[in-house]
């Protein structure tokens, strides 16, 4: 079963755009990259801060999490994947919904498989890194 | 001279036709390059060299010495590269001499000063000696054999030779012109013989300004219009040279986005910038009493080259030359992609770049060899060729074409040479008399510039009427009005004369004369026509549907025993 497609651009060293439409199955990931705690002070509430009604005494007060997802390849020619291994050094990568919708993302700089399915086929699977931070309340 | 610039950063274009050679002594301690059969290169020509000797290789200047030896430098004012061994070498021609640059790696230029820190002027052709010395208030009173440069009380002269009062000297009071008083405690044991006198110019600098944006001549000239990037103050080192790049400052006006509504689309001015030097030297002056700095007359080089938002590296694994993206003639520009074969998917938008040179000309984009887009004037820089692919099609194989001018162009403008022959007459329309001279007589020279698009086909034809008979020359001349391409023809009851032509960096002028012992002829109408060049490779791009297969090498093993797999599920 194909998964959503995702149509990726990014600039290469020559000063041109290339453009890839990846249709095996990803994986979404959520990246928290920062958490905010507190810890309440029981005793002003004392002793119905510590009762049965009362709240927790630790508690989250923001996160600050960002979007991922494990990018695979169908199936590549070796042009294909050292064309596309290069995706992983461009400064701008973007996810094209249209010309004019589009969201930049960043390729995890660890993340990066070059499979060798036989001696003319190859695959590739990196994480990108959505930009946006997912929204989230603060307490 | 006081300073040269002596390389620019200049890109070279080169033929794919391989030269074998052989480096030899010059007799002078030269390395000189010889070609059996003949090499067939000028001066100013380029090749770049490949040996097993360092000092060889690389792009060279070529100083033709004879038709089958050329000796070889690293730029035009740069020395002649010495001999250090006999060498079997390859050299390609440089095809095209481009200002075409890569703004991520060095842009360098090289500047030469021949007044620091050697006054080579005077130090060489006009050597001044001290002829006696006295003390004047403790320092050093010298007298020199001949006038001494300028001397001002503060300014500074140097003693040229080897020994312990070699140096940079003030004079404190001038007493005549070859006549100072030296901040030098007088001693009555100093030996001045093994020195010569200089002027010697304190806190010598060179100053660059940097200049970027778009010329004019560019569609968008307004957009990014040339404004001063950035000054450098500049010291020459011991051979006088100061060597410096300016892309650190031309990476600030190119922008790393990807725009797809910026409003000059297709010409991404985002990722293009024309750049030029202005240079001028300075230095310590006096009046007597206060020090100030003397700033010299400014130079504009005329070199401009371009910057593009690209890193090429050089000579590593998979890349090439950034010239490969220029178009010359018959070689043309490669795409902005590294993909063999691009694939775009039906109604996705989709785009592809490549480096336009040319101003003033509309391109076209054939795709499968019709017409697709047309994009009138782009103007020079990275043009970004973007569509949605339709359904229908297996490929969009593209390939863009410049030129296609068909216009009249006006005659207002064409000027009389002033020669001993028939003046013309201009104006609107150009006329000229001839009538029974005692033999046959010919006209000065008709010229006006134009600006022809080198690698480009043109046929220029001129409309005339005509009464009387002679023979007509449509000249294509140089900017010094040499002539480079022309046709002659008899002119009988009027019609028309045209000339085709290729046109090179060298065609900037139309010119007309005319030998006839009766003729009345004036020029009603001047049309130049241009046929469309490809000015870029042709990339096909893989067009599917979005359920199809982005893998479409044909060699794909697929029913290999053991190792079939479905391909994408």
């Amino acid at each position: 079963m194909r998964a959503d497609p995702l149509y990726l651009t990014f600039l290469n060293y020559l000063g041109g755009f290339e453009y890839f439409f990846f249709t095996a199955e990803k994986e979404i990931q959520v990246n928290v990259s920062e958490v905010g705690q507190t810890r309440q002070n029981i005793f002003p509430g004392w002793p119905n801060s510590y009762g049965e009604t009362a709240d927790t005494i630790n508690k989250s007060t923001f996160r600050i999490s960002n979007k991922g997802m494990i990018v695979r390849t169908q199936l590549l020619t070796a042009n294909q994947r050292d064309v596309l291994s290069l995706i992983k050094s461009s400064p701008v990568v973007q996810i094209v919904y249209s010309r004019t919708n589009r969201r930049t993302v960043i390729v995890d700089s660890d993340s990066f498989k070059v499979y060798d399915e036989s001696e003319t086929t190859f695959a590739l699977q990196f994480t990108i890194i959505y930009t946006d931070e997912i929204p989230s309340q603060r307490v | 001279m006081a300073v040269e610039l002596i390389a620019r950063p200049i890109g070279h274009k080169l033929s794919i036709t391989q030269v074998t050679a052989v480096i030899v002594d010059d007799g002078t301690g030269d390395a000189i390059v010889y070609v059996a059969g003949g090499h067939s290169l000028s001066d100013g020509d380029y090749v770049y060299i490949e040996s097993n000797v360092e000092a060889y290789n690389g792009f060279k200047y070529v100083d033709s010495t004879a038709y089958d030896y050329f000796k070889i430098k690293d730029s035009e004012g740069g020395d002649f590269i010495p001999y250090y061994q006999d060498q079997d070498i390859t050299m390609y021609v440089s095809v095209l001499e481009h200002g075409w640059q890569s703004v991520h790696l060095p842009i360098a230029y090289e500047l030469e000063s021949d007044l620091w820190p050697e006054n080579v002027a005077e130090q060489e052709y006009n050597p001044n000696v001290i002829d006696s010395f006295t003390s004047y208030g403790g320092n050093t009173k010298i007298n020199t054999a001949n006038a001494l440069s300028d001397p001002v009380a503060l300014t500074f002269i140097e003693l040229v030779g080897d020994g312990p009062l070699a140096g940079a000297y003030q004079i404190l009071t001038v007493l005549q012109d070859w006549e100072v008083v030296i901040n030098l405690a007088y001693d009555a044991a100093n030996d001045f013989s093994p020195y010569t006198v200089v002027k010697y110019y304190n806190n010598y600098h060179i100053n660059v300004e940097v200049w970027t944006g778009l010329e004019t001549d560019n569609r968008w000239f307004h957009v990014k219009p040339l404004e001063l990037a950035g000054t450098l103050k500049l010291i020459p080192d011991s051979n006088g040279r100061v060597k410096f790049s300016i892309h650190d400052i031309l990476r600030g006006y190119v922008k790393t986005r990807n725009n797809l509504t910026l409003n000059t689309l297709p010409n991404n001015t985002d990722f293009h910038t024309e750049f030029y030097i202005k240079y001028s030297e300075g230095y310590d002056t006096s009046d007597g009493v206060e020090i100030t700095v003397f700033e010299g007359a400014q130079t504009t080089d005329s070199f401009i080259g371009n910057a593009v938002n690209s890193m090429m590296p050089f000579k590593s694994q998979g890349s090439g030359f950034m010239s490969d993206y220029i178009n010359e003639g018959a070689f043309l520009a490669r795409w902005l992609t590294l993909f063999d074969r691009p694939v775009a998917v039906v109604g996705y938008f989709f785009d592809v770049s490549f480096i336009n040179q040319y101003n003033g000309v509309d391109i076209i984009i054939l795709r499968n060899g019709e017409l697709f887009q047309t994009i009138v004037n782009p103007g020079a820089g990275v043009i970004r060729v973007g569509f949605i692919p339709e359904e229908g099609f297996t490929e969009y194989c593209l390939q863009a074409y410049a030129g296609g001018e068909n216009t009249s162009a006006s005659l207002a403008g064409f000027v009389n040479v002033a020669g001993p022959d028939e003046d013309w007459v201009t104006g609107a329309t150009p006329s000229i008399s001839i009538n029974f001279p005692v033999t046959g007589t010919s006209s000065d020279l008709l010229q006006d510039d134009y600006n022809f698009i080198t690698g480009i086909e043109y046929t220029v034809t001129v409309f005339t009427s005509v009464s009387g008979s002679g023979t007509m020359t449509i000249r294509i001349l140089d900017d010094s009005l040499n002539t480079i391409e022309s046709e002659s023809g008899s002119l009988i009851g009027g019609g028309d004369r045209s000339i085709t032509f290729v046109a090179t960096s060298e065609t900037t002028k139309i010119g007309f004369t005319l030998f006839a012992t009766n003729l009345d002829l004036t020029l009603s109408d001047l049309r130049i026509t241009s046929a469309q060049a490809a000015i870029t490779e042709q990339l096909c791009i893989d067009i599917i549907e979005e359920c199809g297969s982005t893998f479409t090498n044909d060699n794909l093993r697929l029913t290999e025993p053991g190792e079939f797999r479905e391909l994408e599920s």
